[in-house]
């Protein structure tokens, strides 16, 4: 029988030595970024320590066939193979590691750190203070939000494009069409650029940080977090926020997780209260799948056939929900 | 007031090189629980037991970046990922140095929705040198910097260390001078009369009426050029307040004074309540709770608040705040 609304089972859990905070998928397995300072890989009902240091972890990518992982202590590692070697140290808290064109990226206190394939190792100081967060806009283009506003840094050329005057940007997150960078503030706010700009349209109104902003694959919508706030945002050609946006109910803790579907207008999101929530933009009201975990959802991770959702949580747990999609969603 | 079950109390210690030894201090006396320790000072918090975290140190920024962000930033990540564990400490101390801003460290504890669902704020340990202020009271320089003078006037607890090494004459001109500036703290000089860790946490600090008491000894401070003292304004009343005065009162004065403020916190009985309103803020930031949390041997009927700050016009908060009272 089909279901008209989408459902989420979970298909297999795996318990981790401490909290799994940074989720991402290698191929069809899971690799999880512990407060621990362990790399585990999920594979079926099994869990393997890939590597370990002594620190928290502070970003995890899957880069081509290598994990690469960023610990609180400035270390960054690369993972290939089951061999580990150290990519930098050091060097600040990495934050947001990101796949360019030429290599990886991260945010490490001001400076942008590149890493090129050929093995050179690249600084740029991004010129607005400690960066909190950063992501690829197109090409080697990345945009980089941090304390004392946002920039646009091009990792091909290193250097610093364009300086966006606002206040701290603690979440950046890229129109999937390439037209616009939305960026969170800590005072509530949302900051909408297009790319290149210096100048932003400003969403306002939250209650609080917005620190979890996603744009829906189709480029019609955005996302955004603030506490247990949860809304869209219509976006077209021209930008974003001619009309009030939809508000999605459902979260009564605050909101700590977000993901986007890679390829349908959904989204996820996860709260302190272990409840993680489906939403449709077509379906408003109510969310469109829910499942209960325990502990608090720290990190969540869409599967890129976007059938399969890995989840981490607070007290150590690591899940895969499977989503069947309904006739609605 | 018993803390909730699900927070984990915090207990932010600050001062000079004597923090980072009174934390290492703490962290052997309190061996028996697990502590988590958030520090920008990797010497003091660096173990294999026990779980640590650095915050950064703001000093050497390139950037004019806004250093209140990144402290505020910085301990909701680092206490996140502290609390958000599989095991999670049973207390965790922030040492902050004496470049970290202690005001914008405790608005966020208290007011960051992350926080609030994590820890609750215990209380604020000042250390303070004994030798090094006396020898500034004698030689007529400013009793301390402007961040120090504020901690003072907002810590709970104050450790004078090396009051041993002075004489009598002495380390009374220094408590004098402290007493005068610590509106809200309690003294102690451990060489003499021995504090055991234990009796440094556990304090609910921020909770209910504040344990200060009208000044009854004083003396000039001095401070630096182009600065002024932060002082402390107590107010009490016997009888029941109109709620609604009481919240045009709170208002006024958040509104007048904002950053000003350092520390508000009282416990006010007001009429159609059975249990006292609890309040506490930094800043521009003031929330309030039921005394129906608090144990009933720590109950009264006496509506006491205290406000720090700087600037503050004493005479018009009190009689602003008696006028409060049910006629």
């Amino acid at each position: 029988m089909t279901s008209l609304l989408s459902t989420l089972n979970s298909v297999a859990r795996v318990q981790l030595p401490d909290a799994a905070g940074h989720v991402v998928w290698l191929d069809s397995l899971v690799v999880a970024g512990c407060a621990d300072g362990s790399v585990m890989m999920m594979d079926g009902d099994q869990a393997a320590t890939i590597v370990r240091c002594g620190s928290p972890v502070s970003a995890l990518l899957a880069h081509n066939d290598s994990i690469v992982a960023g610990f609180i202590d400035g270390d960054v590692l690369r993972v290939r193979h089951g061999e580990a070697c150290v990519v930098a140290s050091d060097q600040g808290v990495p934050r947001s590691l990101v796949e360019t064109p030429g290599g990886v990226a991260w945010a490490a206190s001001e400076d942008v750190q590149i890493r090129r394939l050929d093995g050179l190792a690249v600084s740029v100081d991004a010129r607005i203070g400690d960066i909190r967060h950063l992501a690829v806009v197109q090409g080697g283009l990345l945009f980089v939000g941090g304390v004392s506003g946002g920039a646009w840094v091009d990792t091909t050329l290193d250097l610093v494009d364009d300086i966006v005057a606002a206040p701290t940007l603690i979440a950046v997150a890229v129109d999937p069409l390439h037209r616009f960078v939305a960026a969170g503030d800590l005072a509530g706010s949302i900051h909408v650029i297009g790319v290149g700009d210096t100048v932003g349209n400003e969403l306002s109104g939250y209650p609080d940080r917005v620190h979890l902003l996603g744009w829906l694959p189709s480029g019609r919508g955005l996302c955004a977090a603030a506490d247990d706030e949860l809304t869209v945002w219509a976006a077209d050609r021209v930008g974003v926020g001619d009309s009030d946006p939809q508000q999605l109910v459902g979260h009564d803790r605050p909101i700590t997780a977000l993901a986007a579907h890679p390829r349908v207008d959904v989204v996820i999101t996860g709260d302190s209260g272990g409840l993680i929530r489906l939403w449709s933009p077509a379906v408003v009201d109510e969310p469109v799948a829910s499942a209960q975990l325990s502990g608090v959802i720290l990190g969540v991770a869409w599967h890129p056939d976007g059938h399969r959702i890995a989840v981490g949580t607070s007290d150590g747990n690591l899940t895969v929900l499977g989503m069947r999609s309904g006739s609605v969603a | 007031m018993a803390v909730a079950a699900d927070l984990v109390p915090v207990t932010v210690v600050t001062g000079g090189a004597e923090a980072s030894l009174l934390v290492h201090r703490m962290r052997l006396g309190l061996a028996d629980d697990p502590i988590g320790v958030l520090s920008g000072n990797a010497g003091a918090a660096a173990d294999d037991i026990h779980e640590w975290l650095r915050l950064q140190p703001v000093e050497g920024s390139r950037s004019s970046g806004c250093a209140c962000c990144r402290v505020r930033l910085d301990l909701v990540e680092g206490l996140r990922l502290l609390v958000d564990r599989r095991v999670r400490p049973e207390r965790v101390i922030v040492l902050l140095d004496a470049l970290d801003d202690l005001s914008t460290a405790l608005q966020t504890l208290l007011s960051d929705p992350d926080l609030q669902r994590l820890v609750e704020l215990d209380g604020v340990i000042q250390t303070v040198d004994a030798v090094a202020l006396s020898t500034r009271v004698r030689l007529g320089l400013p009793f301390g910097a402007q961040p120090e003078l504020e901690r003072l006037a907002i810590a709970d607890r104050v450790l004078v260390v090396r009051g041993d090494e002075l004489v009598d004459e002495a380390l009374h001109s220094v408590m004098v001078g402290l007493r005068t500036v610590a509106g809200f703290g309690l003294m102690a000089v451990p060489s003499i009369w021995p504090v055991a860790v234990k009796e440094l946490v556990g304090l609910n600090a921020w909770h209910g009426a504040p344990a200060v008491q009208p000044r009854i000894v004083s003396a000039p401070v001095v401070v630096e050029h182009g600065y002024e003292r932060p002082d402390t304004v107590y107010c009490e009343v016997d009888g029941e307040l109109d709620p609604d005065a009481v919240e045009e009162w709170l208002d006024e004065i958040v509104a007048v004074n904002a950053s000003r403020i350092l520390r508000l916190q009282g416990a006010v009985r007001v009429a159609g309540q059975e249990f006292r309103v609890c309040l506490r803020g930094v800043r521009s930031f003031a929330t309030s709770h039921s005394e129906l949390m608090h144990p009933v041997d720590q109950r009264s009927t006496r509506s006491i608040v205290a406000v720090a700050g700087y600037g503050l016009d004493a005479a018009a908060i009190r009689s602003g705040f008696d006028a409060t009272a049910l006629r």
